[in-house]
């Protein structure tokens, strides 16, 4: 009996041992309401300076309107960037992006939409503003890549390169047909190259585009691409000239999903201290569907087998993150879409992405969490979210089934209920 | 050496079996009850819903309506102006024979937008809108186009994610067949009801 009693405990400690080996190796804070201070929020980003600073920004809008403004936080009140050229959208897909240079300058690229009369439909205009004390004041903004203030340019990336080198990549349209483009400039915005396609094929027209940079100067532009029959891949180029000239576009992986639409989720990509590439993504391939992590240690010649992060027969799109930490340490966070109310949740790699730990929850239970991004400096992590009530996704979807009367007008929601929340992490 | 004796051995099994199901319970974080996302399935009723049209009435899309193509889409997706035409061409071949088609923009904001775009594609059929996403989470579907052609009785026959391929063949094939049960329907209640 007493050999018994032993082997059971020791099996009892061995098992929750196990849990928290695999579960609490971050330690996580209270998720805070970023947004508190305009009221509602979306679209948040992070940007990490040379020292460490974590700025986070977000999208707003008097009332939950549609006049967005972006608003930059480095941990007190925020401060507001509002451009005369239009409202700043506040496009999950699609957020303003944050990069600090080498200076601590901090440089935001978004997107501006506009009626343009003459025109039936909103065009969009990529603008950059950069500023020199962490988004308490900012530069006039500018328009990128284009003598004409509005054009079809979106789905934007913003990168700045080891030597100081701001990319920026974005989709553009023409007749229809999307393809990715990317400019680069060598004077904090000053100038830019005129813009290089990446690839003449055409690219998924509202799926987000990503840059990495190695520490060689080598240069990796990631996007979904339209393969033949509307088969819809992730795909890595490589630019050895700093995006002068492109190799031709690598698949990641054949997932081998078909859709003629548009399913907002593009990949994310980092390149590591080694050169290795490091990319997640997520596909709607029925009986694989979700999210996947791959990597390529010959500078994006070929990807390894990929990871399934988080699948199931069905996915509704999510929007995975990926950062690197410099001990071997790979962080993916993703809004589940296995699952009818999306959540953030995560997974730790501690051995450069050779294999994950289980999913973490990051977001709250029984709200709606929508496009995460995550900022990794050392041990520290922050995650940002878009969150939705239950009870407001709850009103919404109860709201247009029990409309009984036939002449019932159901009103325009606000745009913008969402809210921004912010949780701190460590990583053990 | 521990001599372990079979009585010893049937507890040990116990306790084995009990901590690995605490440890399977315990150690998986998100040990919710979750609900799976699991696009509507042929075959399965439709929920049932009611959208705002354009022109300030209402489409309700559930058993008990006409043969309907439930067309999903935005003014901003390049696939679904592309496809635009298409929808237009079954609602012009298949309207006067009792299809409906009510095409249910998900477009945020006014109508303003979306109005501009269907004058400009000149759409003859009804436009709705959804500018919450309703139907997404209802239908669970992936983006933007979808369509989703409904029996009358209220049965999802066709699941179309993205555009409907060039020519439309086989979803003009579903809509016949859809058309034929349903005045095949209507014809035996009204037979019942003349020999009543």
């Amino acid at each position: 009996m007493r050999t018994t009693s032993i082997i059971s405990i020791l099996l009892v400690v061995a098992a929750t041992s196990a849990c928290r080996d695999a579960g609490a190796r971050t330690t996580f804070s209270e998720a805070q309401t970023v947004s508190a201070a305009t009221t509602v929020g979306a679209a948040p980003m992070f940007a990490l300076s040379p020292t460490g600073k974590r700025a986070v920004a977000w999208v707003s809008a008097p009332g939950g309107g549609t006049d967005g403004r972006l608003y930059v936080s480095t941990g007190g009140a925020p401060s507001e960037l509002r451009d005369s050229l239009g409202p700043i959208e506040p496009h999950g897909e699609a957020p303003p992006k944050m990069a600090y240079g080498p200076d601590g300058t901090l440089y935001a690229l978004y997107a501006v939409g506009k009626v343009v009369p003459g025109r039936r439909f909103p065009m969009s205009s990529l603008r950059l503003a950069k500023s020199a004390d962490d988004g308490r004041t900012w530069t006039m903004p500018v328009t990128i890549a284009s003598d004409s203030a509005f054009g079809t340019r979106n789905f934007h990336a913003l990168h700045v390169g080891g030597d100081g080198s701001l990319y920026v990549a974005w989709l553009e349209s023409n007749q229809g047909k999307s393809k990715t483009f990317l400019t680069r400039s060598t004077d904090a915005g000053a100038t830019w190259t005129p813009p290089v396609l990446a690839d003449t094929n055409q690219s998924c027209p509202c799926c987000r585009t990503a840059i990495a940079t190695a520490r060689d100067g080598t240069l990796y532009l990631a996007w979904r691409t339209v393969f033949p029959g509307n088969v819809r891949e992730v795909v890595v180029a490589r630019s050895d000239d700093h995006g002068a000239t492109w190799a031709p576009p690598v698949r990641v992986h054949a997932d081998n999903w078909v859709f003629d639409g548009c399913p907002h989720a593009g990949p994310s990509m980092q390149v590591d201290s080694a050169g290795t590439v490091h990319i997640a993504w997520w596909t709607g391939k029925e009986g694989s569907a979700g999210v996947f992590y791959t990597r390529s240690s010959d500078r994006g010649a070929r990807f390894a087998e990929p990871i399934a992060l988080g699948t199931a027969e069905f996915s509704a799109p999510a929007h995975v993150q990926l950062a690197l930490g410099s001990d071997r340490t790979v962080v993916a966070v993703w809004d589940d879409g296995t699952v009818k109310t999306p959540k953030v949740v995560m997974r730790v790699s501690h051995d450069n992405g050779a294999a994950f730990g289980p999913a973490t929850l990051v977001s709250a239970e029984g709200r709606a969490a929508t496009f995460p991004v995550l900022a990794l400096a050392g041990k520290e992590l922050t995650i940002a979210w878009s969150e939705q009530s239950q009870s407001e996704h709850n009103h919404e979807m109860a709201m247009a089934p029990n409309m009984k009367d036939p002449k019932a007008v159901k009103g325009l929601s606000r745009v913008g209920e969402s809210t921004v929340r912010v949780r701190n992490g460590r990583l053990q | 050496m521990i001599r372990i004796s079979p009585a010893c051995r049937a507890r040990i099994a116990s306790a084995l079996t009990c901590v690995t199901l605490l440890a399977a319970i315990g150690c998986k974080p998100n040990a919710d009850q979750d609900e799976a996302f699991r696009p509507i399935a042929v075959g399965q009723l439709v929920p049932e819903l009611t959208v705002r049209t354009l022109e300030g009435d209402s489409a309700r899309i559930a058993a008990g309506e006409p043969v309907t193509l439930l067309h999903v889409w935005a003014t901003w997706c390049g696939p679904c102006q592309k496809e635009f035409p298409e929808i237009e061409a079954i609602q012009r071949e298949f309207g006067p024979r009792g299809l409906r088609i009510v095409a249910v923009s998900v477009d945020e904001g006014d109508d303003d937008p979306v109005r501009a775009f269907a004058e400009d594609k000149g759409a003859t059929f009804e436009i709705g809108r959804d500018p919450d996403g309703s139907i997404r989470r209802l239908y669970q579907g992936i983006g933007v186009p979808e369509s989703y052609l409904i029996s009358a009785d209220g049965r999802l026959l066709v699941r179309q994610f993205g555009a409907i391929p060039e020519g439309a063949a086989a979803m003009r094939a579903e809509i016949e067949k859809a058309l034929e049960a349903s005045s095949q329907t209507s014809r035996s209640g009204e037979l019942k009801r003349a020999s009543m």
